[in-house]
């Protein structure tokens, strides 16, 4: 199935196969746990296999979304992209795409909010940092606002 | 081709390979891969040192290759099922892999 190549007997190819191997015998154990069906632990090695070869494929693929997007990073849009012909998969990374866009917001809200009490104390932001009697210093110059 | 998984009868043959699951079986379970591994596997493949992945971009990587795996197995478990098997081998999942590589 996959095709080999000099890259998969390197050192490091061997670390990712080995650490893949790791999390997919755990998927598999707990498979094994829901439905009451030990697998062999020769299935377990080829879906390493598998999962590489594919790994390889969806790197390629987001990559060249990103690209297309004239963008370095690969975002959530591209990865998206990547299982839209899965319905179960884009329907469950629809939903974790939006938590985390939505945790992304309030942290950022959160963020805005300590940058404009600290900014009401220094420059900050123009209206309430000129009404802001903090903004005087003892020295009697006001803090530049903007 | 309809690559959904919930409504395909699998490869038009009824006996043959089990059919892929139905969706959310479990909310997305805890991750169990890590993302460290997905962002160097992923590079690994990048064809450009300036393709990175994003904070997001990883985490939806990584849970979309953690799902994606759960399902051959889920598959693979089903097809035993079927065939009244006492353990998933070999036979069992070469019957899913060539439909779940397609629903991708």
């Amino acid at each position: 199935m996959p095709e080999a190549s000099r890259e998969d007997d390197s050192p490091h190819v061997q670390q990712l196969r080995a650490a893949l191997h790791y999390a997919i015998g755990r998927i598999c154990d707990d498979v094994a746990a829901e439905r009451g069906t030990p697998f062999r632990r020769t299935v377990v090695a080829t879906l390493t296999e598998a999962a590489l070869s594919q790994a390889a494929v969806m790197a390629r693929d987001l990559e060249l979304f990103a690209q297309h997007a004239r963008r370095a990073a690969v975002c959530a849009d591209d990865v998206k992209l990547l299982v839209r012909r899965s319905p179960t998969l884009s329907a469950q990374l629809q939903r974790e795409a939006r938590r985390l866009a939505a945790h992304a917001k309030v942290a950022k809200e959160r963020r805005r909010a300590q940058r404009g009490r600290r900014g009401a104390r220094g420059a900050g932001r123009g209206a309430s940092a000129a009404a802001d009697p903090r903004t005087a210093t003892d020295a009697g110059e006001v803090m530049e606002l903007e | 081709m309809d690559g959904n998984p919930s409504t395909s009868e699998g490869a038009g043959d009824a006996a043959a390979a089990a059919p892929p699951t139905d969706a959310p079986e479990a909310p997305a379970a805890p991750l169990v891969l890590k993302e460290r591994t997905v962002e160097e596997l992923m590079r690994l493949h990048f064809s450009s040192p300036r393709t990175r992945l994003g904070a997001e971009g990883l985490r939806l990587t990584t849970m979309a290759l953690q799902l994606y795996v759960r399902e051959a197995a889920l598959r693979a478990s089903d097809q035993a099922r079927l065939t009244g098997a006492p353990e998933v081998g070999l036979e069992h999942l070469e019957k899913v892999l060539p439909q779940w590589l397609m629903d991708i």
